[in-house]
């Protein structure tokens, strides 16, 4: 199945209603008596395992779910199905619920089950991986447990680009011992705060193993099931203080204004080191000289500000007002096609590893507002299955590359050219003879400068089959890997792929359509 | 020559050390502080120093976390003192294991550690600790003050664990909530006795079974204020099964709930601060339960009379009525379990928002009467203790105080004025009298004619006013008989014995 740029706007688009834009004939939707079958193994082990739910459910959505339970030799059956494409979904105590296919269990990828074409939806392998946990104590520097330090788990979600950000945040107990059960496989990075210090001193913040500097800290790679000890020792320090001043000129004020600081952290992300909730006073205490952005926002989430703030060793004063901040309003044009069609998309902003992205509905009119969203680097995402972004331009931000710089103040007017006049690319991948299921498709730009959303990739389905549509008319390059960790996003990683890949020209509602065998075996 | 000179040769030093009273062990990083105000914190080795103090009398205090508050002891520091020490009592802990008759480990499943009374009983809507287990199905509860406890788990079976890929639609596994030892009620639970500074062990055992979800829709309900549901099994049942309630149409879902009979209870408080309630008896059997639709409206007020019989004007008696749920209402709506009125005799009492449920009653006279008949709807209050209405119908509390009430003087050789006496009807169905010994003297009056029991203790422990507690004591004691009008006397040569 086709997977989107950004996991998140995968998991919108999934939410919002959409219509399938194309379905097999009828004369095949009518057949049915097709299977889907398996084993579900243990993703370690490999061992059969009993009780696991299965669904089966129309990646088009035209049917709800159908369910069974494995028995003791660990296999499913769905009888009786019509020809079509299909999710498949399991589910089990103590396992992490997964779809078929999600090889890296952070992306939305998964390989499509089809019934009617050949015998690719039956005896499937079907391994469901158990979690990891990492565990450990935060201690100060006699050895006596700091209680209620945040422990934070910043994990890599991948997709066009792998980015981090804070997962789960769990506190330790009194005796200083936290424990974050649950883990998918993969990589992460570790952050311990100390919230609230007793005394007149705090703690400094500390990434695993040990690192004051996010550019010193390590990665864990997590395998399935395996039990990660990760242990904190954090030096005392007296740190420097923020004050924040003024009125924050959020609606209700001070009761519903939340603060929080957030500083860079590993491989481009960003991490909270503090929130002021209200009542808790507007000083940040304890922080160690660096580079902060201060976010300031309505308990709500109706509004947002921010700026970056360079603190230094004597500390720092920050007023609000940020003077006029920025207020979007997006004007979208359709050309080459139906403007009715902008209600059913939605248009987002995303910020690398930033928290504070948003999306909103678009109206009949063509206007989208995000009165919420603070300074920074965004890229601009339309989530439909008809329309792309063509073109897009900007009065007080700078745009390019699909990315738009917001200003820390003033209107910004963005003006988006769509269009509905999509090319389709679809074949299938094959070995020889053999489909190859689960394999990852990339659709790039062949010329430089592209947005990051031009860039597409789909799972290979269960009889190989791949499907892009909606494509912004243009010259492209196609490949196929079995690597799904690859960051498609990124031309550098694509490199070793160019010399195999197939040259593609999309023409306006063109379709091409393509046999190819994978690279990299 | 200076002031200062002449200032600081009066300064005095008090300094010591914080052990733990179990280890014997020092306890560093605790806090210790004085009634002056100053604090410090201890040392590695346990040790403090107040190096600049005024001579005087000092209330002193250590604390930390892990360890029973203690209460702060006087120091009398005219020179300096060193080498102090003060005693820290460590808190317990109970850990466990949560397993599935597969012997795998079931995650998120809330754990309460609820305190046995002082003889060993449960008394429901008492307040608990509680954790939740892990991935493993291990849970640690910190921090209890040492003591007798139950344990129990309940629940559900934490939702699937997921990441990028869609939910499946509510869980379907459930389980049966069940104390440690295995009993599914209080009464059959063990007890584990929790020592200072202990980790004591409590593997529970759990069967699943599927569940399924009742669904449906609240009438009547107050826009923007909270509201609660429960679906209980028994009076017992506090109900944790996983709800949710959108308070703006009033859906609402429950689910993994196991075959059963239920009653769903919904609370909410009105703009006006009274209590709206709403209730509903279910079948859940072998499948979902949709459509279910309850009313609010507002909560029963209880009414009672109170007759005066006897030789004597009682119009001065004044009249207390308290009552305590025996059904477990969840942690939430604590304060409904208990209500109370009071009124003079002849009057009218009313109880205000009583929600409908099992209660235990106390009625308590201020004055020379006694209770000689209580009656609700049909029940015998004096012989059963507690009353049940389970309708919105509640009904209406008869009370005959009589005014030829008993009573009983005596003497306690050797006792200061810091002992009480407790006065504990044989048949154990009304609560004890009480009084306090002054000058070694005592007298206890306002008692129903019948055989009592008597003791007489510097400082009680317990409060005594279970059914459970009053019967013990029903056992011991020394015997003394109450009649109707007259003054018992009775001489104790010592102090009784306390029961543990």
């Amino acid at each position: 199945m086709k997977i989107a740029a950004w996991n998140w706007i995968a998991a919108l688009a999934a939410a919002v209603a959409v219509v399938p834009a194309w379905a097999g004939p009828p004369a095949e939707q009518a057949k049915s008596g097709f299977r889907i079958s398996g084993t579900m193994i243990d993703g370690v082990t490999g061992q059969a395992l009993a009780k696991a739910r299965v669904t089966v459910t129309p990646d088009d959505g035209s049917a709800p779910a159908i369910e069974t339970t494995t028995g003791s030799d660990g296999r499913f059956l769905f009888p009786g199905l019509p020809a079509g494409s299909w999710r498949l979904q399991a589910e089990r105590r103590g396992y992490i619920g997964q779809a078929y296919g999600q090889r890296s269990i952070l992306t939305s990828g998964a390989i499509s089950i089809i019934t009617g074409s050949d015998g690719s939806s039956e005896n499937i392998r079907f391994p469901l991986n158990p979690p990891a946990a990492i565990k450990g104590t935060v201690v100060d520097e006699n050895g006596e447990p700091i209680i209620n330090a945040f422990v934070q788990l910043l994990m890599g979600v991948s997709g066009a680009r792998k980015e981090y950000r804070v997962g789960k945040t769990v506190a330790t107990d009194d005796m200083g011992e936290y424990r974050i059960p649950d883990v998918p496989a993969g990589k992460y990075y570790l952050f311990v705060i100390v919230p609230m210090p007793s005394g007149d001193s705090g703690y400094a913040p500390q990434y695993y193993p040990g690192a004051a500097d996010p550019r010193s800290a390590n990665s864990i790679a997590l395998k399935a099931g395996e039990e990660f000890t990760a242990d904190f020792r954090l030096p005392r320090t007296r740190g420097v203080s923020l004050e924040v001043e003024g009125l924050s000129g959020i609606p209700g004020g001070a009761d519903s204004e939340l603060l929080v600081l957030l500083t860079p952290g590993p491989e481009n992300s960003v991490v909270s080191v503090s929130t002021l909730g209200p009542g808790l006073g507007r000083t940040f205490s304890h922080l160690v000289p660096g580079r902060y952005k201060l976010v300031v926002a309505d308990l709500k989430g109706t509004f947002a500000t921010a700026k970056w703030i360079d603190l230094g060793h004597e500390g720092g004063t920050v007023a609000l007002p940020f003077d006029n901040p920025p207020d979007i309003t997006a004007k979208l044009h359709v050309v080459n096609g139906d403007a009715s069609l902008l209600p059913s998309a939605m248009l987002g902003f995303t910020t690398f590893g930033d928290p504070g992205q948003s999306i909103r509905p678009i109206s009949p009119d063509g206007t989208a507002r995000f009165p919420a969203l603070a300074s920074g680097r965004y890229g601009v995402a339309l989530v439909s299955q008809d329309l792309y972004i063509r073109s897009m331009t900007a009065r007080n931000a700078r745009v390019a590359d699909g990315m738009i710089e917001l200003p820390e103040s003033g209107p910004v007017e963005l003006e988006i050219t769509v269009a509905a006049d999509g090319g389709r690319v679809k074949g299938k991948v094959r070995s020889g003879d053999k489909p190859v299921s689960g394999d990852m498709v990339v659709l790039m730009p062949h010329e430089e400068p592209a947005a990051e959303t031009d860039y597409h990739c789909y799972i290979s389905d269960s009889d190989g089959t791949y499907d892009f549509r909606g494509v912004k008319p243009g010259s492209y390059l196609l490949f196929a890997t079995p690597n799904q960790d690859l960051e498609y996003g990124d031309r550098a990683a694509l490199t070793n792929y160019l010399a195999s890949a197939k040259k593609v020209r999309v023409e306006p509602k063109g379709m091409v359509e393509l046999q190819i065998e994978p690279s990299g075996r | 020559m200076t002031a200062f000179g002449q200032n600081s040769s009066e300064k005095v030093l008090l300094s010591g050390t914080v052990v733990n009273s179990v280890t014997g062990l020092p306890v560093r990083n605790a806090q210790v502080s004085l009634s002056s105000g100053d604090e410090t914190h201890t040392d590695a080795a346990g040790a403090f120093r107040f190096p600049n103090l005024e001579p005087g009398d000092y209330d002193v205090r250590a604390e930390k976390t892990g360890f029973t508050s203690t209460e702060p002891q006087r120091v009398s520091v005219r020179t300096s003192k060193e080498e102090s020490v003060i005693q820290l009592a460590p808190l317990a802990s109970i850990r466990g294991r949560v397993t599935d008759e597969d012997r795998e480990p079931v995650e998120g499943v809330t754990i309460q550690a609820l305190e046995a009374g002082a003889t060993g009983e449960y008394a429901p809507n008492d307040a608990a600790s509680t954790a939740t287990t892990n991935d493993r199905g291990e849970f640690r509860i910190p921090l209890l003050t040492p003591g007798k406890y139950l344990v129990r788990a309940s629940g559900q079976a934490s939702q699937h664990i997921y990441y990028g890929s869609d939910q499946l639609h509510g869980t379907k596994e459930a389980f049966a909530s069940v104390y440690f030892g295995g009993a599914r009620d209080a009464g059959g639970a063990a007890i584990l006795e929790l020592q200072a500074g202990t980790d004591a062990r409590a593997d529970i055992n759990v069967t699943m079974q599927p569940g399924h979800t009742v669904s449906g829709r609240i009438t009547n309900l107050v826009p923007g204020r909270v509201a609660d549901l429960q679906l209980s099994s028994s009076d017992t049942d506090a109900g944790e099964n996983r709800n949710s309630l959108e308070l703006a149409n009033g859906r609402f879902e429950i689910t993994g709930v196991l075959d059963g009979r239920y009653r769903l209870r919904v609370w909410q408080r009105s703009n006006d601060n009274a209590v709206l309630y709403g209730d509903l008896e279910l079948v859940v059997s072998g499948r979902d339960v949709d459509g279910i639709e309850v009313t609010l409206a507002g909560a029963p007020t209880l009414k009672g009379k109170v007759r005066v019989e006897g030789p004597l004007d009682g119009s001065k008696l004044r009249v207390m009525v308290s009552m305590h749920a025996q059904t477990l209402f969840p942690s939430a709506f604590h304060d409904f379990s208990q209500r109370a009125g009071a009124g003079m005799a002849g009057e009218t009492i009313e109880i205000p928002d009583v929600v409908p449920g099992r209660y235990r009653i106390a009625i308590d006279i201020a004055g020379d009467g006694y209770v000689s008949a209580a009656h609700a709807g049909g029940t015998d209050l004096l012989a059963a203790g507690e009353f049940v209405f389970e309708n919105r119908a509640a009904p209406e509390l008869e009370i005959v105080v009589r005014t030829d009430s008993g009573r009983v003087s005596g003497t306690v050789a050797a006792a200061d004025t810091d002992a009480v006496v407790l006065l504990v009807p044989e048949s154990c169905n009304r609560l004890p009298g009480r009084g306090i010994v002054q000058a070694g003297a005592f007298s206890v009056f306002g008692l129903a004619p019948g055989s009592y029991r008597l003791y007489a203790w510097k400082r009680p422990a317990g409060d005594y006013t279970s059914p459970q507690a009053i019967c013990e004591l029903a056992q011991g004691g020394m015997a003394v008989d109450v009649k109707a009008g007259e003054v018992t006397k009775v001489q104790m040569q010592k102090l009784s014995e306390e029961p543990k």
